[in-house]
C-alpha cells in the first residue's frame, strides 16, 4: 500500500512537473540526474554534508555538556531554580533565529556563529528536560539515600541521575533535531556554507533541481536523526515511552 | 517563610542593605528579582565600555520608544498578520487530516511516512522554494507559517488519538453511540491535551519560521528588522526586537495555556510544566 501511494506521488509530481516552467520546479527524474552528479560523478555534496554535520555534532555536544548539568542542578536546588528561572524561561520562547544577527555581530559569519547557533538552540531543551527529570524524582528515593548519610554527590550521581534519565534522553532527542535545525538556519542566513548554503546558492541561480537534492539531504538526516534517537530512548530507558514532545 | 529563622542577634540589622540582600536571599521573589538586578547591573557596566557589540539596558531603554511607532509596530502588523492567516488555515487543516489518520488505515498507511519525514525536517530548507512559488510578500508568509505549524499539530492530533482510552470507548458503544457520537464527545475531548501540545509546538515553529522567512528572503516584517539592525550595528535597538519578540513568544505561550485552562480544565494539570 505504501509502496503503490509511493509510486503514485513520484508520478503525479514528474507528470505535473512536466509542463511548469523549470525554475519553479523539476520532476524526479531530473532530481535524480542531480543527485547522481552532486553524489558521484562531480562529488560536489560530500564537503557541505561534513561540514553541516561537524558543526552539528560540536554545538550539540557543547549544548548537552553545559546543559544536563546545570538543567539538574537547577532542579535539585529551589535558590539556583530561582536565579536562573528567568532568563531560561525568556530565552526559551524566543525563537532561535531572533539571536541570527546578534551572534553575527559578535562571533563573524563563519563557523564560531554557526557553532553558537546550534549550540544555542540546543542548551535550551535539553536544560528544562533535566530540570524537570531531576524535580521529578521521587522524594523517598532522595529520603533513602539521605538516611543513609548520602552526600549531595553521591545523592545526584546514583539517584538524581539515573532517576531523570527518560527526561534526558527525551530532552536530548528534542535538542537533537532542534539543533539541526539550528545547523540549516546557521548555513542559510550567516556565509553560505554547508547544505543550507548550498540550497541558497542553488536557490540564487534558478536551478531548481540542484537545490532539491540537498533539501532532501537535509530531510533524510532529519529523519535518521529522529530514528535513531528514537530507538536509543527506547533502548536505553525502555519503562519509559517517548511520547509528545515536552517543549520542542 | 524562613524570614521567621532566628537570626543571631546583633546581626539583624533592618535597614542595613547588606541585611536586605541577606534576606533576600532567602525569598524566592527575592532572588529573582536580586538575579535580573545583579545581570542588569553587570550588562551595563560591560556595555558602557563595549557599546558597539553589547549595548546596554539604559541605552536599549531609550531605544525602545524611538523604534516603537515608526518601525515596530508596522512590523509587528505585517508579521502578525501573515502569521495569523497562516496558523488560522493550519489549525483546522492539520486537526482534520490527524483526526483522518486516527481513525482510518488507508490514511494512515499512505500519508503517514510523508507527515512524519516532514515533520522532522527543518522547514526553514524550503524556503527558497517557497519564495519561487509564493514570492516575497503576504503569502510567503502565510505558506511559511502554515508549513511550520501543521505537522507537529497532525502528529500530536495522531498520537492523541492513539491514546484514547479504550474503556471509554467500549462504554460509548454499550450506549450504542455511532461513529460521529463517539468522535464528539469521547476521542476529540480525549485527545485534546496532545491536541493542545501540538499548538503549542505549532505556534511556537511558526513564528520562528516567519522570522527566518522574513530575515533571508529580506521582506518587510520584524525578521527584516533584524536582520538590518544587525547589519548597521544598531545593538539597542536590535536589543528591543529581540525582547519584543521574546514578549510576544511569552503572550502566545500564555495565551494558549490560558485557553486550555479554560476551555479544557481537565486537561491542563496533566500539561503543566
Amino acid at each position: 500500500m505504501r509502496i503503490i501511494a509511493f509510486v503514485a506521488v513520484i508520478a503525479l509530481w514528474e507528470y505535473s512537473a512536466g509542463p511548469m516552467n523549470r525554475a519553479l520546479f523539476a520532476p524526479p527524474s531530473e532530481v535524480l540526474a542531480a543527485a547522481n552528479r552532486q553524489f558521484i560523478t562531480e562529488r560536489t555534496i560530500w564537503a557541505p554534508i561534513r561540514d553541516s554535520v561537524f558543526v552539528l555534532f560540536v554545538g550539540l555536544g557543547g549544548g548537552l555538556l553545559l546543559g544536563i548539568p546545570l538543567g539538574l542542578v537547577m532542579g535539585r536546588s529551589k535558590r539556583i531554580h530561582f536565579v536562573l528561572d528567568p532568563y531560561v524561561t525568556f530565552l526559551y520562547v524566543i525563537p532561535s533565529v531572533a539571536f541570527v544577527p546578534l551572534l553575527i555581530l559578535w562571533l563573524g559569519f563563519n563557523q564560531p556563529f554557526q557553532i553558537a547557533l546550534v549550540f544555542e538552540s540546543a542548551l535550551f531543551p535539553i536544560m528544562i528536560n533535566a530540570a524537570a527529570g531531576a524535580q521529578n524524582v521521587e522524594p523517598d528515593l532522595i529520603d533513602g539515600g539521605r538516611s543513609f548519610r548520602a552526600s549531595q554527590w553521591q545523592i545526584m550521581r546514583t539517584i538524581v541521575v539515573p532517576a531523570s534519565l527518560p527526561f534526558i534522553f527525551a530532552g536530548i532527542r528534542i535538542a537533537f533535531s532542534a539543533a539541526w535545525v539550528g545547523v540549516v538556519v546557521a548555513q542559510m542566513t550567516g556565509a553560505l556554507a554547508g547544505l543550507g548554503g548550498m540550497i541558497l546558492r542553488a536557490a540564487a541561480t534558478f536551478r531548481t533541481a540542484d537545490m532539491l537534492v540537498p533539501i532532501l539531504v537535509i530531510m533524510a538526516i532529519g529523519v535518521t536523526i529522529h530514528a535513531l534517537t528514537t530507538w536509543l530512548h527506547h533502548r536505553l530507558t525502555p519503562w519509559h515511552r517517548p511520547e509528545g514532545n515536552v517543549g520542542a | 517563610m524562613s524570614k521567621l529563622q532566628a537570626e543571631p542577634a546583633g546581626r539583624l540589622e533592618p535597614f542595613s542593605p547588606l541585611g536586605v540582600v541577606r534576606r533576600a536571599l532567602r525569598s524566592r521573589e527575592g532572588l529573582m528579582v536580586l538575579s535580573i538586578l545583579v545581570v542588569l547591573a553587570a550588562w551595563e557596566a560591560y556595555g558602557r565600555s563595549h557599546p558597539l557589540f553589547t549595548s546596554y539596558p539604559t541605552e536599549i531603554l531609550a531605544a525602545a520608544p524611538r523604534i516603537f511607532l515608526p518601525s515596530l509596530v508596522p512590523a509587528l502588523g505585517s508579521t502578525l498578520t501573515g502569521y495569523s492567516v497562516g496558523l488560522l488555515l493550519a489549525i483546522p487543516a492539520a486537526i482534520a487530516i490527524g483526526v483522518a489518520m486516527g481513525r482510518n488505515r488507508l490514511v494512515d498507511l499512505i500519508l503517514g511516512p510523508y507527515v512524519n519525514a516532514l515533520y522532522v525536517t527543518p522547514r526553514i530548507a524550503l524556503i527558497p522554494l517557497l519564495v519561487l512559488w509564493f514570492g516575497l510578500d503576504f503569502r510567503l508568509r502565510v505558506a511559511i507559517v502554515f508549513l511550520s505549524a501543521v505537522f507537529p499539530i497532525i502528529v500530536n492530533t495522531y498520537a492523541g488519538m492513539k491514546e484514547v482510552d479504550q474503556a471509554l470507548l467500549d462504554v460509548g458503544r454499550v450506549f450504542t453511540a455511532n461513529r460521529s457520537q463517539r468522535l464528539r464527545t469521547i476521542v476529540l475531548p480525549g485527545s485534546l491535551p496532545y491536541i493542545f501540545t501540538g499548538l503549542r509546538l505549532g505556534v511556537a515553529r511558526a513564528l520562528g519560521g516567519v522570522i527566518v522567512a522574513e530575515m533571508t528572503a529580506s521582506i518587510s516584517g520584524i525578521g527584516r528588522l533584524l536582520g538590518n539592525y544587525g547589519r548597521f550595528f544598531k545593538v539597542g535597538e536590535l536589543f528591543v526586537t529581540i525582547i519584543t519578540i521574546g514578549i510576544l513568544g511569552l503572550v502566545l505561550t500564555m495565551g494558549l495555556a490560558f485557553i486550555q485552562r479554560r476551555f479544557a480544565p481537565w486537561t491542563a494539570a496533566a500539561r503543566a510544566r
